[in-house]
């Protein structure tokens, strides 16, 4: 694999030069806080960002994706369809924001009915990873089994050595299109290779190497009519901060827009924390309370996920965890539901 | 009469002698410089393990939500609450509505010279991820990769609370600290100011930045208080009503209708604001209708629990400069 070395101070010329060939996606600081967002210039970037508070699901699949337009000409209806998707470079992903993007693959690329619009967009998507030496303090990713060292699944991936230096690892075909982008910076010489060793070495040592993920959804299968549930709501405020933060969470709802003589059916993100989520053309809502809503929050995370897919949809990033209004903290609740007794 | 009472105690004293079924209070978080919702179940309190009871209450600065939101889960059981000012304003406001019997609710005022903002926080710092924060003698310190800052806790309060004028909760039964040294928040509120001495455009402008920001994940009505009803508006789907797209509008139209809900009712907790994970500025707009309710009606939200609602009353003097 081809290695090379990026100076910290040279961080924002190498996603300008990124820039040339495709849109940007990279975290920013706005007021303190890191977003993801697509760049206008390269100095936007903040380059030492671990986890942004907004994910990069956003830039496969939009707050707001037009599924087709139409439009009527002459009485006729027309059918527009949706625009093409342009290339896109996601920079600066933390290995379990990468670990997330692998879950929405799996779920999107499923059969029977693969997802023609993500799987578009996802061909046309770069992903560069960045990997880090220290963890948020609201992360748990380290005990599911993700290791911010990991370069599985990026396209480019940027190794730290200190906060002077960056090992970059270049990957993938997509990663060597980039060849021109990184050929500005020196190939990486022994000693670092050799101290980048180090670090994954000790970085592997911190991270569970056997979460338990599938005892956790056998336990959680039988756990449907647990007391549990009807504790843990109690304070859940019913908002979608959790879900939409969430690198993995991926529900979304399907909606007409119409303007005049012209329309669109777009998918807009949605949770089933929301009621109006489950509820039914009839007015009948089979998930009455927080309770059965956050129950489902859980067990599809943690349950039907690793069932159908063998990859919970949590990556412990942490986001929920920190932003949750109300404190109601996913490493408790996991906690608690080990703690329980098996039926 | 309000008696001064130690916290913890006292919510022992009430959930043991059945004088009520639920007790709402903070314990303290799991991130840094957060709290938690502690509930308590009489007879129950403490019982499950792992969980806490009377004796994990807390209250300081970290105690940012809006506890009287999570009232509305215990319609019809006896309540005991822990309120700061701004939450017994909230408070007021749901008995002036008659959704709560003041005789169903046992109030335990917390006197609060203010709550930390996350955003406010995130600003001091230049980080929203600190690797640890701790609160001593009204100082942060905090470790933010590494680096140890010091920023004094006023940097990181809610601005709200900097000029509040009813930190010593106005409705309460017990006190549980003592009272703390009030503001004089005659002068409009600056922000507000500011943006009355904008051009129409660039308020124009800075409304539509901000509510670009907004992802509609409705955490603003779903920590306020004030936002109960059965169906709000934005969930209405037969038809719908309210769009869930990314143009700005979709969000100006949920806001918007959503303020008109909260005018002459919004207290200014600012719950809404620190529950925003996009930052948005939502305590402008809430403060000027606060602005518009004191200089046109003569009304502060939730000052008088005996009052009717600004909506529910009428005045003959009632300048009717304002009408929707």
């Amino acid at each position: 694999m081809e290695t090379r070395i990026v100076p910290q101070t040279e961080m924002a010329a190498f996603v300008g030069e990124l820039m040339k060939t495709a849109r940007v996606m990279a975290p920013v600081r706005r007021d303190g806080v890191g977003y993801f967002e697509w760049l206008e210039s390269a100095d936007q970037l903040d380059a030492t960002c671990v986890v942004p508070r907004s994910s990069p699901k956003a830039a496969l699949l939009p707050r707001c994706e037009t599924l087709f337009g139409w439009r009527l000409e002459k009485g006729e209806q027309r059918i527009v369809p949706p625009p093409e998707p342009i290339p896109q470079i996601l920079f600066g992903l933390h290995p379990c924001d990468v670990r997330a993007i692998a879950t929405l693959d799996a779920v999107f690329a499923s059969d029977p009915s693969p997802d023609r619009l993500y799987l578009a967009r996802r061909a046309v998507t770069t992903v560069i990873g960045r990997g880090s030496l220290a963890d948020p303090a609201t992360a748990f990713f380290r005990e599911l089994g993700v290791d911010p060292m990991d370069n599985g699944g990026c396209d480019l991936f940027l190794a730290p050595l200190d906060p002077d230096r960056h090992v970059l690892e270049i990957i993938s075909d997509k990663g060597r299109a980039l060849l021109p982008a990184c050929e500005r910076f020196p190939k990486a010489d022994d000693r670092a290779l050799a101290l980048l060793a180090d670090l994954r070495k000790s970085s592997a040592a911190k991270t569970e190497a056997n979460p338990g993920l599938e005892q956790l959804a056998a336990k959680l299968a039988g756990m449907f009519e647990s007391d549990l549930w009807s504790r843990i709501h109690e304070h859940c405020a019913g908002c979608g901060v959790c879900a939409f933060l969430c690198p993995t969470c991926h529900c979304f709802d399907i909606q007409e827009e119409q303007r005049g003589d012209r329309g669109a059916r777009v998918r807009v993100w949605d949770t089933c924390q929301f009621g109006l989520f489950t509820r039914h053309a009839s007015g009948h809502n089979p998930r009455t309370s927080q309770k059965e809503r956050l129950r489902q929050r859980i067990m599809h995370k943690f349950s039907y996920g690793i069932e159908k897919f063998k990859v919970p949809f949590c990556v412990g990033c942490g986001r929920c965890v920190g932003c949750c209004p109300a404190n109601n903290d996913l490493r408790a609740i996991l906690r608690t539901i080990r703690e329980t007794p098996s039926e | 009469m309000t008696e001064r009472a130690d916290l913890r105690t006292i919510a022992a004293k009430l959930l043991a002698d059945g004088t009520v079924d639920v007790l709402i209070g903070w314990q303290p978080g799991s991130s840094p410089l957060s709290a938690a919702p502690l509930i308590l179940h009489a007879g129950s309190a403490g019982s499950e393990p792992g969980q806490a009871g009377p004796e994990a209450l807390v209250f300081d600065a970290r105690c940012a939500m809006n506890l009287v939101n999570l009232l509305h889960k215990f319609k019809g059981k006896k309540v005991a609450i822990v309120v700061k000012g701004c939450d017994a304003r909230a408070l007021a406001g749901l008995v002036q509505e008659r959704q709560f019997d003041r005789n169903d609710l046992v109030v335990l005022g917390a006197p609060c010279a203010g709550v930390i903002s996350p955003r406010a926080l995130a600003r001091a710092l230049n980080s929203d991820s600190p690797d640890s924060a701790t609160l001593k003698n009204d100082r942060i310190h905090a470790v933010c990769g590494g680096v140890e800052t010091v920023v004094p806790l006023s940097d990181a309060l809610d601005p709200g609370c900097r000029r509040c004028a009813m930190r010593n909760p106005q409705i309460a039964d017990w006190l549980v600290a003592d009272p703390v040294a009030q503001t004089d928040a005659s002068e409009p509120a600056e922000n507000v100011e500011e943006a009355w001495r904008m051009t129409r455009a660039e308020r124009w402008r800075k409304f539509r930045q901000e509510m670009a920001r907004c992802i509609l994940c409705h955490a603003c009505r779903q920590v306020c208080p004030a936002c109960y009803c059965g169906e709000c508006f934005a969930d209405q789907s037969r038809p719908r009503l309210a769009g869930r797209t990314d143009d700005p509008a979709d969000a100006m139209f949920f806001h918007l209708l959503r303020w008109t809900h909260l005018a002459g009712r919004c207290t200014g907790c600012g719950a809404c604001e620190r529950a925003c994970p996009m930052g948005v500025d939502l305590r402008l707009y809430n403060d000027f209708l606060r602005e518009f309710a004191r200089t046109e009606y003569g009304y502060e939200a939730g000052a008088d629990a005996q009052a009717p609602p600004l909506i529910g009353g009428f005045k003959p003097d009632d300048p009717n400069r304002f009408t929707l």
